[in-house]
């Protein structure tokens, strides 16, 4: 064996060759950082009443008292909303780059295996049944109970897909993708089912939260959103070591030292708790969990210590940039957000499977 | 210090894979599990890991598997499965990098790159693991488990190498090198435990053998006791001989005459 101290100073050339992906991802970070607070400004520039963002923070800088429109576009229309997309763009890419670390595959996300179908499931649940709760139970959960039951309408799903398609550590990905069909569509068949029990009131909310917009975002919807999602990118970042290792398989990840069984328990529940809340808020919004990592693996290669807070920040500054063409394009009238990421989300998706048909056919 | 391994059972579904399996190993000692497809070799190792739960006890040195906590166990041995397919598009030194992160040596930057260089892979560092052959794949995965198990003794207790068929899919040159691997660890204090199906190798850098035969161990000791021509004929059902030079056999090859005319692994 070689002494640890002894280096074998020839090789240093060749080592200076090797391009670090780790500095280059720390770099990304920072022109991701750049990019997100050039969205958020942007954001709350634009928008269809042509208030002047500017404007009003020059009154404030004078001390001058914004007048009332104002108050209302900045602070309880653009602010609000663009704190909750961000919190979702995050949510979104994140989970979908520790769900693709967990089931080993770079064509898992949440909305296309079935626990966007399940969070959603949850979330009409209770709008339609949430009158039939005790009423100090209502008062309890407030405006939490749609958001905890399309938590566990996720977790469900993301349990049952974990079990039927990982056989012995190995994760079959058509067995993935096939469940997450099978899943998806009895979410929706007890969805619709659900839909025909709806009064006229519920109908309402459903087909406003299904469209998969951000129109109703609200200082509440963030405020509870956003513990949850922090919480959970804090957590998935945590577990980056342990997705690396399983990288390699079950079996060699625990012989490297990570109690498997525990890391994917808190990969999964964090998965859940991410598109739980996510979907609650804003609907099905896809694509953004399977574009966002690919292309950053792309980028500075598959290190999760370094993918995930990259995608949080790229989902984020992407899905504000969504928002924005859904706000503007055909403005005043508003194009729901879930079809702008899935224009610019699904071509994405079709070309990582002609460029690499490997993934599927194994 | 020792592995030991007392009374295994393993039965999958309706099949009976270990029967009444017991395995020794000594640290400082290369000790080989051997056996015909089918014998229970790697169903063996995976018990002797802890990766596949059977009755009977696995003590390693002097505690039983259960009562290390993970990372407690991950500095003390390595694991080489036969191969490991990656799901995302790692660089050979970010492979290696991750036994080092799950190491004691993790402080040790220059040490994937030593652990490379054992392997004959100076130069690798920037490549595509994917993209490598089966072969290399193999020695990217050993130089991964040496920069976790780096030192073969650690604070005077020995660590371990767990090596499942690590010269399968190698050329001759590359087996002798990897053979040299676990030969000199075991030299240095440490434990190698490895399922071998060349006996020409096993011979050369076996200090104990022990040989599996449906499911049972069919004798362990020292290679001159294990490796007869009676056992070897019943276990493997084929009429066998050893240190017989065939008559009018045409060309063989031999990695005991690569050792005698260059005593250096061709690598190094």
């Amino acid at each position: 064996m070689v002494a640890l101290t002894e280096t074998d100073r020839s090789m240093g050339a060749s080592r200076a060759e090797i391009p670090d992906r780790r500095r280059q991802a720390r770099k990304l970070s920072l022109v991701l950082v750049c990019l997100l607070a050039l969205a958020i400004v942007i954001n709350l520039a634009l928008g269809a009443s042509g208030t002047s963002l500017w404007g009003a923070l020059a009154k404030l800088a004078s001390g001058t008292p914004l007048d009332m429109m104002e108050r209302v576009v900045l602070w309880d229309i653009r602010l609000p909303r663009v704190v909750l997309c961000t919190l979702v763009g995050a949510a979104l890419a994140v989970s979908g780059a520790v769900m693709q670390g967990l089931f080993r595959n770079p064509l898992a996300d949440p909305g296309l295996v079935g626990v966007g179908a399940g969070a959603g499931l949850g979330a009409i649940l209770s709008i339609v049944l949430g009158g039939f709760l005790p009423v100090a139970l209502q008062e309890f959960f407030g405006a939490y109970v749609t958001p905890a039951a399309a938590f566990l309408g996720g977790w469900g799903s993301t349990l049952i897909l974990y079990r039927v398609s990982t056989r012995g550590g190995r994760t079959s990905v058509a067995t993935m993708l096939l469940a997450g069909i099978a899943l998806g569509a009895l979410a929706g068949a007890v969805s619709g089912v659900l839909i025909y029990m709806a009064d006229d009131q519920q109908l309402r909310d459903l087909t406003f939260w299904q469209m998969g917009s951000l129109a109703g975002a609200t200082w509440e919807k963030s405020l509870i959103a956003g513990p949850v999602i922090v919480l959970s990118i804090a957590g998935a970042t945590w577990l980056a070591h342990g997705l690396n290792c399983l990288a390699l398989g079950e079996a060699a990840a625990a012989h490297m030292g990570i109690p498997v069984q525990r890391m994917k328990n808190a990969a999964i529940f964090s998965v859940a708790a991410a598109t739980g809340v996510a979907v609650a808020a804003t609907g099905g919004i896809g694509f953004v969990g399977i574009v966002v990592p690919h292309v950053l693996r792309l980028a500075t290669g598959p290190d999760h210590g370094t993918l995930l807070p990259n995608a949080a920040l790229l989902g984020a500054t992407l899905l504000l940039g969504a928002d924005l063409i859904s706000r503007t394009l055909i403005a005043p009238a508003e194009l729901p957000i879930g079809i702008v990421t899935a224009v610019l989300g699904a071509p994405v998706f079709l070309w990582i499977l002609l460029k690499r048909r490997g993934l599927v056919d194994q | 210090m020792t592995l030991q391994a007392t009374h295994i059972n393993l039965t999958l579904g309706q099949k009976s894979i270990l029967r009444d399996v017991s395995l020794t190993a000594q640290a400082g000692e290369v000790t080989a599990i051997v056996g015909p497809n089918g014998s229970g070799k790697s169903s063996l190792l995976k018990v002797l890991v802890g990766e596949q739960p059977a009755s009977g006890e696995v003590l390693l040195n002097g505690q039983t598997l259960t009562s290390y906590r993970p990372w407690e166990l991950a500095s003390l041995r390595g694991v080489l499965p036969q191969a490991t397919v990656l799901a995302f598009p790692f660089t050979v030194l970010e492979v290696v990098r991750l036994g080092l992160a799950a190491g004691p040596d993790a402080n040790h930057p220059d040490l994937p790159f030593e652990a490379l260089a054992q392997v004959d892979l100076d130069g690798y560092a920037g490549r595509f693991y994917q993209e490598l052959s089966g072969g290399e794949q193999q020695r990217v995965q050993l130089a991964r488990v040496l920069a976790q198990v780096w030192r073969p003794l650690r604070e005077g207790r020995p660590c371990w190498l767990f090596l499942d068929e690590p010269v399968s899919s190698l050329d001759i040159a590359h087996q002798l090198t990897v053979m040299e691997i676990t030969r000199r660890f075991a030299q240095n204090g440490g434990g190698v435990i490895a399922v071998m199906h060349d006996l020409n190798l096993t011979a050369m850098y076996a200090d104990r053998v022990q040989i599996m035969h449906a499911g049972q161990s069919a004798g362990a000791g020292p290679v001159p006791e294990i490796l007869t021509d009676s056992r070897l004929s019943q276990v493997y059902g084929c009429p066998l001989r050893t240190s017989v030079v065939p008559q009018n056999a045409g060309v063989f090859v031999l990695p005991q005459a690569a050792r005698q005319t260059a005593p250096a692994p061709p690598a190094a």
